[in-house]
């Protein structure tokens, strides 16, 4: 009987986190987002998670870029076009990354 | 003794019958709802308040009862005031107890009552009478007066004769109406009644017209036989632009509720025409007549004729013309029979703007007052563009409804609502109801309830219903909750009322969701919408920004409004007030706030200090447009390490067909600009549209010197001068970390700058000394380290130890990939080497990208976005 709870508990966790859980790694590999070469993720296909999660990431990537662009005495823009052409190169395959011309493509 | 004991007895056992009798009887009074309060003796029975309630509804209620006498009884109230209580069943019980034979044997008796209030007839209130009735020997008499009108009458049991007059003032009874009245009538109330009456009114008209007629009538009846004769000494005005006028007097006669013969020819003159009708009886026959009813004018158009004979009524098909473009058709000749009971098939078609109403097995039956329709009615047409259909199939009687739902469509185009509606056990005119709507509408999707009832003081209820914001992608749906009540020509919604909508999306922007309730209620008529509504939006979410929540509230005042709102994230405020007219909307803004980092999330730079204020009109016809001022004051601003403070400007701002746009009025200063050499009173002139940037006369301190460029555009495929001059090489020197070289003089030349999108172009820079420049080398510890491993180094070290350098040319290039060409060249003399003169050539190649590529912090950024992408 207790097996059986804790299948069920364990189930119902699968399930709310399967509902709610939509990270980078998951927008990614259900090509919802990708990386772009100005460094922030770009939107592939909306849905208003995608829209979401792809807004609060890039608010923190700015803050990470203005933080390390203080330190080292270069401009916002500079470090983010640096970390996009990284992020793009770390990008796995089979994932969506923008063009310098605009276009989404698969890695 | 013992007869005495027997009469004691007899007595007390007579008292305790009558005391048995009068419980019972009191009990029996309050179980028919007779209940009483206040009960004494002063000189005889007084109950303080009495009421009759049978079935719980007070009926008549009194005050002060006062019993006088027994024989003759005498009865005295000074109040007794009636009350209508619904009784179905009162037609039934008219018709079951038919007309009495006289009135009834009854013990002599006075009733007097003081203030006597009837209930209104037909919501028609009546004055407060005083009422007296007096029978002796079967002979009554009875007077009723109010203030300014009083009857009497007289009816003698013996003889059944009947006497009755009176006169009085129209006005008590008939509001906005003046004239006097004065009848009487004679008969016999005793087997067969029979009797003649006479009413005169003289000086007839409306309280407000001086216009007026003397009405004469004149009846006489035998029996259900009755014959009555009506005639006006002039037009009779009834209200204004409405007038009756006699042919000649008009004559009637019937037996019972049907009418048998008719005489008459009255025209009724309206401000939509005139109708008349004109009835006359076979001269040979009664029972036979002909008459119309004819109407002409600018609103009203048509002819109805009629016949009757053996109490059968025909009417030949027709249509009728009726004011607001309403008609109404008689498709088939009608036949009615003259007839208390009777039934009749009643075809109808009515046209209003377009749409047609039309029955269909439509048949009317009636019994005294009572009636009964069954049928069906079919609605269709176009009414204001759009296609209406409706059906109804049940039957109808003065107090209730049977049968099908209502059912109406309203389409156009693509839009299509259907509308339900039950009404099986509803009365004629609904009390209440809910009304069920579904289909589309202006292409949103619409599922709603519309739930009415009428109140105290109109029509109320409650709409809810369900739909989604099309314009959105994704989400969307929009959920209404709305109290309302229907008073005085107004709609008020009611406090409570809420309009939500879900996130959804636009394109790839996120709409958060919004709320629109009334905390106190919103009023809809004529003159607009008046009331505040309270609006929350949650804000807006895009790839690479965000709009904080909105909260605010709006003040409607008919075609006039004012808003305010708040975006607390942003400590940013915005008042917008705005006039309806011509179709669209025009108003003002003010917006005012502080520059904080979070409005810079989608942008290239950071503001990080300031306030901003601003004012402006706006428009809306077909489009938003807005026009202002907008004034930054002690702004910072930062892109990365590039900092400005001491940001002020007035710019014109815009916005129109979509796009923004922005002009500086008067320079735009900022104090400091930081780019890792420190540039000082930059001033310029702007004008842009968020996608191109134009920046004219642009002027900086710098390095002692001083920067201008006419013109600056980004982007721009253009090469545009920058001229410096004046810089001071010893501040130059002054940079360097650890100084290994000192610089003195200045210099000066033009650097042409072509500003890419996301690249920068120099070409064919030039800078040349202003003056005699000097350049030391001290022997620092690198120097000397240079200096000793090659010889060649050390010599040229050596010559450039001291220069004194009266020439200096210097020009670069750089590629929009980066490579930076730079070429120098020195010509000095060294006065330490007895002025040794030198020539110092020095070139220089360098992938500035490929060089930023090369720091460590492309790796460091990689992994601060794996440790915070979350």
């Amino acid at each position: 009987m207790k097996t059986v709870k804790m299948l069920i508990a364990m189930i119902a966790l699968l399930a709310s986190m399967a509902a709610y859980a939509l990270d980078l790694d998951g927008a990614k590999g259900q090509g919802l987002g990708g990386e772009q070469p100005d460094g922030y993720l770009g939107v592939v296909k909306a849905t208003p998670q995608a829209v979401e999660l792809v807004s609060d990431i890039n608010a923190k990537r700015r803050d990470a870029y203005e933080r390390i662009a203080r330190q080292n005495g270069i401009t916002l823009d500079q470090v983010a076009r640096l970390a996009g052409q990284k992020a793009i190169e770390k990008t796995a395959e089979g994932h969506y990354v923008k063009t310098p011309g605009g276009q989404w493509v698969t890695k | 003794m013992r007869m005495k004991r027997r009469v004691l007895q007899l007595v007390s056992g007579v008292l305790v019958v009558l005391m048995v009798l009068a419980l019972a009887g009191a009990l029996a009074l309050y179980a028919m709802g007779l209940r009483v309060s206040g009960l004494s003796w002063q000189q005889g029975l007084l109950v303080s308040q009495w009421r009759w309630q049978p079935q719980d509804c007070v009926q008549w209620q009194g005050e002060n009862l006062r019993l006088d006498g027994l024989w003759p009884l005498r009865v005295r109230l000074s109040t007794l005031q009636g009350r209508a209580c619904p009784d179905e069943q009162a037609s039934d019980a008219i018709t079951a107890q038919g007309f009495p034979d006289g009135l009834p044997w009854t013990p002599p008796f006075d009733v007097t009552v003081h203030q006597l209030d009837l209930p209104a007839v037909s919501e028609w209130p009546l004055p407060t009478l005083a009422l007296s009735v007096r029978q002796r020997h079967q002979q009554w008499q009875l007077g009723v007066c109010s203030l300014q009108s009083c009857i009497q009458a007289s009816y003698g049991q013996q003889d059944g004769l009947w006497r009755a007059s009176g006169d009085g003032q129209l006005g008590e009874w008939l509001a906005q109406v003046r004239g006097r009245w004065q009848w009487q009538g004679s008969g016999t109330w005793q087997g067969t009644p029979r009797g003649q009456l006479s009413v005169m009114l003289s000086d007839v008209g409306r309280v407000e017209d001086e216009a007026s007629a003397n009405v004469s009538l004149d009846g006489d009846f035998v029996g259900e036989g009755w014959r009555l004769r009506a005639a006006l000494s002039e037009p009779l005005p009834l209200m204004p632009g409405w007038w009756l006028e006699g042919g000649h007097p008009s004559v009637l006669q019937g037996e019972g509720a049907t009418l048998t013969a008719m005489d008459a020819d009255l025209r009724m003159t309206t401000p939509h025409g005139e109708a008349r009708l004109q009835a006359r009886s076979d001269a040979r026959q009664a029972a036979t007549g002909q008459g119309a009813l004819t109407l002409s004018g600018p609103a009203l158009d048509g002819r109805l004729a009629f016949v009757w004979q053996d109490r059968m009524l025909t009417l030949p098909p027709t249509t009728l013309t009726l004011p607001d473009g309403i008609s109404v058709t008689l498709p088939a000749a009608l036949s009615i029979p003259m007839a208390l009971n009777g039934e009749a098939v009643l075809p109808l078609q009515v046209s209003y703007q377009g749409l047609q109403l039309q029955t269909k097995a439509s048949q009317l039956r009636w019994q005294g007052a009572d009636w009964l329709w069954a049928g069906a009615l079919a609605l269709q047409g176009r009414w204001n563009g759009y296609q209406v259909t409706g059906q109804w199939e049940g039957e109808a009687t003065p107090r209730w409804l049977a049968g099908k739902p209502l059912r109406l469509t309203i389409a156009q185009g693509e839009d299509q609502l259907n509308v339900s509606l039950p009404v099986e056990g509803m009365p004629l005119v609904p009390e209440q109801g809910t009304a069920t709507a579904k289909g589309q509408w202006h292409g949103y999707p619409v599922q709603a309830a519309l739930q009415f009832a009428r109140g105290e003081t109109g029509w109320q209820g409650s709409l809810s219903g369900q739909s989604r914001v099309v314009a959105l992608d994704h989400g969307g749906k929009l959920e209404a909750r709305v109290p309302w009540r229907w008073q005085g020509n107004a709609l008020h919604v009611q406090p409570g009322a809420q309009l939500r909508i879900d996130q959804g999306l636009v394109g790839q922007t996120l709409l958060r969701p919004v709320t629109v309730s009334t905390c106190q209620g919103l009023v809809i008529d004529e003159q607009g919408m008046r009331g505040a509504l309270q609006v929350r939006a949650d804000g807006l979410a895009a790839a690479r920004w965000q709009l904080p929540r909105v909260k605010g509230e709006a003040t409607l005042k008919g075609d006039q409004g004012q808003a305010h709102f708040t975006i607390d994230d942003w400590k940013t405020a915005l008042s917008v007030d705005g006039t309806l007219e011509g179709g669209g909307a025009s108003g003002s803004l003010q917006l005012n706030g502080a520059l904080v980092p979070a409005m810079g999330q989608g942008l290239g730079m950071t503001p990080t200090a300031g306030r901003f204020q601003g004012d402006g009109r706006w428009q809306w016809q077909q489009g938003v447009s807005v026009e202002g001022e907008l004034a930054l004051a002690d702004g910072e601003v930062a892109w990365g390490s590039v900092e400005g403070r001491g940001l002020d400007g007035l710019l014109a701002v815009g916005y129109e067909d979509g796009a923004p746009w922005l002009a500086s009025r008067g320079p735009v200063t900022v104090q400091t600009l930081d780019v890792g050499t420190p540039i000082t009173n930059l001033t310029f002139a702007l004008e842009g549209n968020l996608s191109r940037w134009y920046f004219r006369d642009v002027r900086a301190d710098v390095l002692g010197g001083s920067l201008v460029a006419p013109a600056l555009d980004w982007p721009s495929n253009q090469v545009q001068p920058v001229v410096i001059s004046q810089i001071d090489l010893q501040q130059v020197a002054a940079l360097q970390a650890s100084p290994t070289v000192s610089l003195a003089g200045r210099i000066g030349g033009y650097v042409p700058l072509q500003l890419g999108e996301d690249f920068l172009v120099v070409e064919q820079g030039r800078l040349a000394n202003e003056g005699p420049l000097m350049l030391r080398v001290p022997p620092s510890q690198s120097v000397q380290a240079m200096a000793q491993s090659n010889q060649a180094v050390q010599l040229a070290l050596d010559s450039i130890s001291h220069l004194q350098i009266p020439d200096f040319q210097a020009r670069m290039t750089m590629d929009r990939e980066g490579w930076l060409d730079a070429q120098m060249t020195l010509k000095g003399v060294n006065p330490e080497r007895k002025n040794l003169p030198v020539v110092f050539n020095y070139t220089h190649r360098e992938n500035l990208l490929a060089l930023l590529r090369s720091l460590r912090i492309g790796e460091e950024i990689t992994q601060q976005l794996r440790t915070e992408k979350q």
